[in-house]
């Protein structure tokens, strides 16, 4: 058990310590290789044997919910580590130098964290550790060190933490929920689960509400989402693929702790309605914006926007909808990794973000065109890819609950995007090039960072079509803990 | 109904602070310059120059009307008047009713009103600009007054000045602070009203800067005098609205109650005098925020006192 | 007493509204510093323990000493003008910061009838955290935005002192580093902004938009 612990959060913290003071990258790139290989083992051996490394009742835990955002922060966390020296070895302009060795203690930070948050029972101690998450992605997001990228900082910086001044007033309001019907004044989950029936509602409510509004920043829910896309948007590739992957992912789970608790007590029908309304916005503040993007990375970050939506949408509907919902988290962070690393080789290689000046990524770059538009294909939702399945259980879910009006707007607004984004992205990839050009260009060659996102997009079929007992028999316990059904 | 106080006392002491009241100018003078180094003027000054005022001759402009004539005494009597309102320590003040706040507020505007039109009627642009200025400033100043009174009014549930004083409890616990911040209230106010720094500067001889003595700029002998002591008789005012609310004769015997009335405004002559010593005068654009601070004061003061219930 | 403290709480708000000197900023915080952590310090005066007087005196330390301090240092570093320029005068300022004091006041009174909270302390709480956000969107210099924030954060303390939320002492020292933390990167990301716009701490970020 202790060595379980250790690797998930003692390791990070070492490899945080060893790599800011280490001054030689390569050790510093094995360093992390070797955090994140042994806190995904951690993680796998926790999700087969579904157990609980902490003692009971206290301040940290893992359920089964936390094992499962485990896994996605884990795997988000390994398949960048495996990106860094590539991506490290092209920055070498001297303005990167200060980047570059913040780079890797930035990183490992990054995976303790966000382990924390995971891990944390306690709605206090995790307002604290959510707050270690977004300072420990400031530099990584500041890499480029120019004006824009010193625009997103300061905003995705100031924002949040607005965002997160919210998120406090709804635990305090949790608090004060607690305090009406005499119940123990503790603020720890699984306490006010266990006394739920005696929360004041009005407050829980409250909290909900509040704690909703403060995390939509983090999550990039819109109203909330310009800070997040300004940042994913300036962010290096790997960097904006862990920001789109597992950030959003870990902000959803603080949220998702919150409707635990509202969902055993008389909010629970109000909270869901306000989920669905709340992703329902942001699929549709998505669909708006993919069709104006002019920069593919802007895009890409409207994708998250709208992947998160549905996520929220569907918890909200809950059943078997929830269930889509978090296989969705699952999948969205792996068709994220592929994207954004594709979208990082893009960038470095033609210099520009500009959707219309990309042209003949086939031709150009084929290797990364050719995962480019296999994740394209992903992210959209078609089959065998894994995205589909989660959509389809989500709109069983909605048959189920006989949604029809949001089953309709969903797959209207689904269909939008779709559209929007095949006219920019297949543009980038299949238009002619312009003449004028040299054509006698290297044929690029193929990079680990096309491994790393081939393997994601494809691993995601097996899990979808087999449904591997180790991962549905937790996905089955976290619905039952919500209070739903199958 | 209206009651003429049937002690002496009462009329006596408001000869008595009538006659006073340039002493109170004087000690100002004396400790603002003692302040900047100075020895200063004796603290009699005021009452030497009222006197030489009055042996002079009054000229008037050809250009101005009747009002020039007449704003002088009227002044002087809605000040005077004013004062007669006011309680002299145990006793009631010479005349008393139930609302003579609002009397009390509206008599020094009627000597304002009339000291703005005879600023007009001289026909000199030094004047109107002045008399356009008091005018801005006495809408921002008069909420002041109404809701610090007011709301003791409302807290004591008295509507008559000496009742609202004799009412007021030292013993209850949230009064001394709400007493405090009102008094600081009426400070400014008095700031305002009495043409002291940071709002005007009684010592200056730029008339662009000027707002209340450019108002009296054209005024001479007997008038001036009569505006003089006006100007005096109103710190007097304001200066005993302030020791009245600390009801210093309700908790006190007499004569502790008189050395603390004597300290109060000891204390404000020299707050007044410190500041300004040390302080420059505000930009008068920025005088409006100056008390519209003041009243949200007063607001504030009243509605934290009721939710402390 | 609390009345006493938060009703200088108030006041310093409205100061806000008038100010324009960056030094008054700093001193504002200083002095909401020590009052908020006398409103704690008084509020929880019948079960005082050891964990409170930790608290109170973490709040005097981080919020009156360590973080002015900081923001001082990054005024000096940048050499940036005593006055903010890029305010123009307006008068509703402190009508809509007095409005917002009000209001919250009023607020916090209905909210008492329902639940056991303090009201005083809870309206001024509220008061803070509005003027705050109201600091925020009308100043366009960053450093108030920066000090709106802090007073946000101390409006929040007092939201937790008005709720008598009683978090656990590690929590609510987490919380102060965070803080910290927060400004000292904020401070950092100033002096960079400061180099890549040299006219007054960069009012326009605008770069970033659809």
């Amino acid at each position: 058990m202790m060595l379980t612990i250790l690797l998930l959060l003692g390791l990070p913290l070492l490899s945080t310590v060893y790599t800011a003071r280490s001054r030689s990258l390569e050790k510093n790139h094995f360093a992390t290789l070797a955090t994140g290989a042994g806190h995904l083992g951690a993680t796998l051996y926790l999700l087969l044997t579904r157990q609980n490394p902490f003692p009971t009742r206290a301040w940290f835990g893992l359920d089964p919910l936390g094992s499962f955002f485990l896994l996605i922060l884990s795997h988000t966390f390994f398949a960048v580590a495996l990106y860094s020296p590539g991506f490290l070895q092209r920055m070498k302009k001297p303005e990167y130098h200060p980047s570059r060795w913040l780079y890797y203690p930035a990183l490992n930070s990054y995976l303790l964290a966000s382990t924390l948050v995971i891990v944390t029972q306690h709605f206090g101690l995790l307002w604290v550790v959510i707050e270690l998450t977004t300072f420990s992605l400031v530099p990584l997001i500041y890499f480029y060190r120019s004006k824009e990228s010193l625009e997103a900082v300061w905003k995705y910086l100031f924002l949040v933490s607005l965002g997160l001044v919210f998120l406090l007033i709804g635990i305090l309001a949790l608090g004060l929920a607690t305090k009406g019907a005499g119940a123990h004044a503790s603020l720890v989950v699984t306490d006010l689960v266990r006394d739920a029936a005696k929360l004041d509602p009005l407050w829980v409510k409250t909290g909900f509400v509040l704690a909703l509004v403060g995390i939509s920043a983090k999550i990039g829910l819109a109203p909330m989402h310009p800070a997040d896309i300004d940042a994913t948007s300036n962010a290096p590739g790997p960097v904006a693929a862990l920001m789109a992957g597992s950030l959003r992912s870990t902000a959803m789970l603080v949220l998702l702790r919150f409707y635990e608790v509202a969902c055993h007590t008389s909010v629970r029908v109000f909270s869901q309605r306000l989920l669905m309304i709340a992703g329902a916005f942001s699929i549709l503040v998505a669909a708006v914006y993919i069709w104006r993007s002019r920069d593919y990375k802007r895009l890409l970050a409207y994708s998250s926007v709208e992947h998160l939506g549905i996520i929220t949408l569907a918890t909200g509907i809950g059943g078997v909808a929830m269930l889509g919902a978090l296989l969705h988290t699952l999948f969205n962070s792996f068709g994220k990794i592929a994207l954004f690393f594709m979208a990082g080789r893009i960038n470095r290689d033609l210099q520009t973000r500009q959707i219309d000046s990309v042209h003949g990524l086939m031709q150009r770059l084929p290797w990364s065109g050719f995962v480019f538009g296999l994740a394209f294909f992903y992210i959209i939702g078609t089959p065998p890819f894994g995205l589909f399945f989660s959509e389809l259980l989500m709109l069983r879910g909605m048959v189920h609950a006989r949604d029809w009006l949001v089953l309709g707007l969903f797959l209207v607004l689904l269909m939008i995007i779709f559209i929007g984004m095949s006219r920019a992205l297949l543009r980038m990839l299949q238009s002619p090039q312009p003449v004028g050009l040299p054509t006698g260009k290297p044929l690029e060659r193929f990079h680990v960072a096309h491994a790393v996102s081939f393997y994601a997009l494809v691993v995601s079929v097996p899990i979808a079509i087999l449904r591997p007992d180790f991962l549905f028999g937790p996905l089955r316990s976290i619905l039952t803990e919500f209070g739903f059904s199958l | 109904m209206v009651t003429f106080s049937s002690n002496p006392f009462s009329w006596l002491g408001f000869v008595g602070l009538a006659a006073g009241a340039p002493l109170l100018t004087g000690i100002v003078n004396k400790l603002k310059a003692r302040l900047s180094g100075r020895l200063g003027a004796s603290v009699l000054q005021p009452y030497f120059d009222l006197v030489r005022l009055a042996r002079k001759e009054t000229i008037y402009s050809r250009s101005s009307g009747f009002i020039t004539r007449l704003a002088p005494v009227i002044v002087w009597n809605t000040t005077a008047f004013a004062v007669l309102l006011l309680p002299v320590g145990l006793f009631p003040g010479p005349i008393s009713f139930d609302g003579d706040i609002i009397l009390l507020a509206y008599l020094l505007g009627l000597g304002r009103f009339l000291q703005i039109l005879a600023a007009l009627d001289v026909a000199s642009s030094f004047e109107g600009m002045g008399a356009s200025r008091e005018a801005r400033f006495a809408v921002f100043a008069e909420p002041i007054f109404f809701f610090t009174i007011g709301s003791l009014a409302l807290v004591t549930g008295r509507f008559s000045l000496e009742s609202i004083v004799a009412g007021i409890m030292w013993d209850k616990p949230l009064f001394p602070i709400f007493i405090i911040v009102s008094s600081i209230s009426i400070f400014f106010l008095m700031i305002t009203e009495c043409s002291r720094m940071p709002v005007d500067d009684p010592n200056t001889h730029l008339e662009l800067t000027m707002i209340h003595e450019v108002m009296i700029l054209d005024a001479s002998g007997f008038d001036l005098m009569l505006y003089q002591h006006a100007a005096s008789l109103k710190l007097l005012l304001y200066s005993l609205l302030v020791t009245s609310l600390l009801n210093p004769f309700g908790w006190l015997n007499p004569a502790a109650g008189v050395a603390l009335v004597v300290v109060v405004l000891a204390v404000l002559a020299a707050c007044l005098a410190a500041i300004e010593t040390l302080m420059a005068r505000f930009r008068l654009v920025l005088v409006p925020q100056f008390l519209l601070y003041a009243t949200v004061i007063g607001v504030l003061n009243i509605l934290i006192f009721t939710f402390s219930h | 007493m609390t009345n006493a403290l938060t009703i200088l709480f108030c006041l310093t708000l409205m100061y806000l509204a008038v100010t324009t000197r960056l030094s008054s900023y700093v001193l504002i915080l200083v002095f909401q510093g020590i009052l908020v952590s006398g409103v704690y310090t008084v509020s929880f005066f019948e079960n005082f323990s050891a964990a409170h007087l930790v608290i109170a005196g973490a709040v005097l330390l981080f919020r009156t000493i360590l973080i002015p301090t900081y923001i001082v240092k990054i005024i000096r570093d940048l050499d940036m003008e005593h006055r903010d320029q890029t305010r123009r005068y307006h008068p509703g300022f402190l009508l809509q910061i007095s409005g917002v004091i009000i209001a919250a006041l009023l607020f916090s009174y209905q909210f008492s009838r329902i639940t056991p909270v303090l009201v005083i302390p809870l309206g001024t709480a509220l008061a803070g955290i509005c003027s705050g956000g109201l600091l925020i969107v009308r100043r366009r210099l960053l450093l108030a935005h920066v000090i709106g924030f802090l007073i946000i954060e101390n409006g929040l303390f007092l939201l937790g002192v008005g709720v008598k939320a009683d978090l656990p002492w590690v929590i609510e020292l987490g919380t102060f580093l965070d803080l910290f933390v927060l400004i000292f990167l904020m401070g950092i990301a100033i002096n960079h902004l400061k180099s890549h716009f040299p006219e007054g701490a960069g009012e326009d970020l605008t770069t970033l938009h659809d």
